[in-house]
């Protein structure tokens, strides 16, 4: 029995190793670093200064810090419900049978296949004011000029739309699965007891697709999070800071600004933001009404 | 005997639909493979016949000359490089960080006569303009050693120095060729290049020089010739405004112009009815560009970035404020989107024949005098002036011991320049056949073709590359078109732009400081703050960086760079084109 435990430890152990390599070592590193002044001219002193908490207070006293996190906020908030919707509504659509269906689905989950660079230069294009597609369609539905990249509260939904694009497939595929999950004669029984296509929703559907859609939301809502390629290329943050999520202020600390001490201290602050607000989501999804375990 | 066994070959039935899948398979199939098997077969592009190919065949006929003796002719220093080199390294290759696509496209052209003389190849590896510095520093804080050759914006040097990352440069300069710096007309480097930034060229930097000169990079003036001396809009404007029409001399003028010029799709220009909305100007107005064109004005109006006793931000003072209103009020005849506009949006834009006038590098003179940039109307029809400035009475002037004021004289060209520079890491394994490439690339006779390239981003900095003649058989040879007479205009421009401009913020973090204050511009372009509250977030972020890096630090850079940002320009700037 020792022997087995022995052994069992040991075939566990490279991917131990290969974990606390490629994620304590760098998280224990960032941390070491961000209690440093980490400028280029530190660089050729034997070691970085010493900053102490210095970093930190900056940080955390720097307006364009909190409105990053504000920014991060808004985009992953409407970015995921609206992704979530579009893919709910596909994957309803999508659970019944149909003749071109499967040669459709693979064409919807083309944008996720796109890199997201490419994704935002296209859409760039789209919303050039004179000859962008968007702009003309936007000016066609709405009777006005609207100034995508030129406005701050208009490049966030420049941004919103064509990440809502790119990753509404993925909310799709992840939900068409949960969706085959569902048994057929729990259906069957609901209709046989008289619910109508709401009552079946509501009642029947999106409890037991519960799980899926707290997963799918967790799953995207990090990623959404972390979103820098699009803004990237869209906006490059501006105007301004208007479109400066948490992950681009890190980005220009750490490698535009080299100032990775500061961007340490960011990035470690960012952690714990997501961590909590991990925490209060799973929470949260506990009141999501649905299936509750039995006692 | 029997037979043998036959095999029962079994009749299957294919569905129809099974059979067009299949079928549509072969097809795509057969498609892509013919379409793989077209383009490997087409032959390679012939290689442009270029004003290397000439200086290679008198550079193949070797002259030694001894470190003392200073060799003449344009192929000397090359000569020299090659020599030096000579079969020494064969084996060993040569590896570039530079600006993509232009140093690329520049020493790719070049590159191949020194690998066929010295047996080193010579790679480029390019990287986006704004991200050359971030992979310089991270290569040079991993001391990865991978770079031999770094090529920078000049103003980032500072940043790779404090580093620890960058070769000086004298001891190599002073064993194989020392009168590098001390060689005049007509091959030597320009006295707008030679001694104005520090540890650049002959000017050192805590008594070394880091970098050479590669790029001149000033900004100029383009404008559509044939509008401004049409007969019908010349009169026009003088009914108007009540000054003749040319190229503008003041913002004020150029407002007006501005406003003059922009018409609407369906109205007339010049005779003639447009199809498009018209413009008076493209310029780059987008992220990481609005700070170069912001710099245009203020230091137009005289502003200096920082107090040189105190380094206090002087950017959101009179003339910082003067300028960001200035900048907004003509953003008002420009393209509702030239806020989005980085340097090929805003080319593009008078390329394409939709705008009057465009500020830019003078990369793009080289560009629009190619048809196949320049779309008919435009192409042949450009002029070449200097950047306009503030009129009298409107700029500080601030006084500077040694310099001779001259109050009164309108402020011109006082636009941003960022020479491009080569440096040497100091982690390069090779460091002699290093700078021998540096040396190579950089000489008159090799300059020439690089300078010239039509697809590179490099400005003429030695005397040769201003003579008209020698610069637009090179041009020609690389496949550009340019007017012997026209390009002379443009040269003299170019010379007079690159003495009287102001360089950028030129200190460690200097690129930071342009960031955030590009941040602010855009804000207050796009009406997210009023002119006065962005320029105020600037002025608080400086105060941070400077407080980082060290206030002593910076003062004492900054100090040194002073009087290439007062106004108006010092006499010994003024230097008259010799051509």
């Amino acid at each position: 029995m020792q022997g087995d435990k022995r052994t069992s430890y040991l075939f566990v152990l490279p991917a131990i190793l290969v974990l606390l390599v490629l994620t304590t070592f760098p998280i224990v590193y960032t941390f070491y670093l961000s209690f440093f002044k980490v400028i280029p001219s530190s660089f050729a002193q034997k070691s970085f200064p010493f900053a102490g908490l210095q970093n930190y207070i900056t940080v955390l006293s720097d307006i364009d810090f909190w409105q990053s996190i504000l920014h991060t906020l808004y985009m992953v908030f409407f970015a995921v419900t609206i992704e979530c919707g579009i893919g709910l509504g596909l994957a309803l659509v999508f659970t019944r049978e149909f003749r071109v269906k499967k040669w459709v689905i693979p064409i919807l989950i083309i944008p996720t296949l796109i890199v997201p660079i490419a994704a935002g230069y296209t859409f760039k294009l789209f919303f050039t004011l004179n000859y962008g597609i968007l702009s003309y369609l936007s000016n066609v539905l709405t009777g006005q000029t609207i100034p995508w990249l030129m406005n701050g509260s208009y490049a966030t939904w420049a941004i919103i739309i064509t990440d809502v694009w790119e990753w509404s497939p993925f909310m799709f595929m992840m939900l068409l699965a949960g969706t085959t999950g569902i048994p057929n004669e729990i259906v069957e029984a609901a209709q046989l007891d008289g619910a109508g296509s709401r009552m079946m929703f509501t009642n029947v559907i999106l409890p037991m697709l519960r799980p899926v859609i707290l997963v799918a939301l967790l799953v995207r809502s990090i990623d959404a999070s972390k979103l820098f390629d699009i803004i990237y290329m869209l906006t490059g943050g501006g105007p301004g800071n208007s479109t400066l999520t948490l992950t681009f202020y890190i980005f220009n600390q750490n490698f535009v600004y080299f100032n990775q001490g500061y961007g340490a201290a960011a990035s470690l602050v960012m952690l714990i933001v997501i961590m909590l607000a991990t925490n209060v989501f799973i929470r949260a999804g506990a009141w999501f009404p649905g299936k509750r375990s039995a006692r | 005997m029997s037979k043998p066994d036959e095999k029962k070959v079994e009749e299957k039935n294919i569905s129809r639909r099974n059979y067009l899948k299949y079928a549509g398979a072969g097809v795509v199939v057969v498609a892509v493979a013919g379409a793989g098997a077209y383009y490997a077969t087409q032959p390679a592009p012939t290689p442009i016949q270029t004003q290397t190919q000439t200086a290679t065949q008198v550079v193949t006929s070797v002259v030694t000359a001894s470190p003392t003796q200073s060799p003449t002719g344009i192929n000397a220093i090359a000569n020299v490089a090659l020599n030096a080199a000579g079969q020494n390294y064969s084996g060993t290759s040569i590896k570039i960080l530079g600006e993509a696509p232009f140093w690329q496209s520049l020493i790719g052209k070049v590159s191949p006569f020194w690998t066929s003389s010295t047996g080193v190849p010579v790679a480029v590896d390019g990287v986006a303009t704004f991200a050359m510095r971030d992979k310089a520093l991270t290569e040079i804080t991993a001391h990865s050693g991978y770079y031999d050759i770094i090529g920078s914006w000049y103003a980032n040097i500072y940043d790779f120095i404090a580093a620890g990352g960058l070769e000086p440069l004298e001891p190599y300069i002073q064993k194989y060729y020392p009168n590098l710096f001390t060689d005049g007309p007509p091959y030597g480097f320009t006295p707008m290049q030679l001694n104005r930034y520090p540890g650049v060229n002959a000017k050192t930097y805590n008594g070394h020089i880091y970098a050479i000169v590669s790029d001149g990079d000033p900004w100029i003036m383009y404008y559509r010739k044939d509008l401004y001396t049409d007969p019908a809009e010349m009169a026009a404007f003088n009914s108007k405004y009540g000054y003749a029409l040319a190229a503008p001399q003041t913002f004020d003028q150029w407002r007006d112009q501005l406003e003059f010029w922009r018409r609407k799709s369906g109205d007339k220009l010049a005779g003639k009815t447009l199809t498009k909305d018209f413009y008076g100007g493209a310029y780059m107005e987008g992220r990481y560009f609005a700070n170069m064109t912001y710099l245009t004005f203020f230091f137009g109006y005289g502003g200096v970035p920082f107090d040189p006793d105190t380094m206090t931000p002087l950017i959101n003072q009179q003339e910082g404020l003067k300028a960001l209103n200035k900048m907004i009020e003509l953003n008002k005849f420009l393209p509702a989107d030239v806020s989005t506009y980085d340097y090929t949006a805003a080319n593009n834009l008078f390329a394409g024949g939709q705008a009057a006038s465009f500020i830019s590098w003078g990369i793009s003179g080289k560009a629009l005098n190619s048809p196949a940039v320049a779309s008919p109307e435009v192409y042949g029809n450009i002029g070449y002036s200097l950047l306009p400035g503030a009129k009298q009475g409107d700029y500080t002037i601030r006084n500077v011991q040694g310099f001779t004021q001259t109050p009164g004289v309108n402020q011109r060209a006082r636009g941003p320049i960022h020479p491009a520079v080569m440096t040497m890491s100091s982690d390069s394994k090779n460091k002699d056949l290093a700078f021998l490439f540096m040396l190579w690339v950089l000489s008159p006779s090799i300059s020439m073709s690089a300078v010239f390239d039509p697809s590179g981003s490099w400005d003429p900095y030695r005397y040769c590359h201003f003579d008209a003649n020698l610069a637009s058989a090179a041009l020609k040879e690389g496949g550009n078109l340019f007017d012997p007479a026209a390009y002379k205009k443009y040269l003299e421009v170019q010379w007079a732009s690159q003495g009287t401009v102001s360089p950028d913020i030129a200190l460690q973090q200097g690129a930071v400081y342009q960031d955030k204050l590009d941040i602010q511009i855009g804000a207050a372009i796009s009406g997210t703050t009023d002119a006065q509250t962005a320029l105020n977030n600037v002025a608080k972020d400086w105060e941070t960086i400077t407080n980082t890096v060290g206030r002593d630090t910076q003062k004492s850079l900054y100090q040194v760079l002073y009087p290439l940002y007062v106004s108006p320009v010092p006499d010994e700037y003024r230097v008259v084109y010799p051509f």
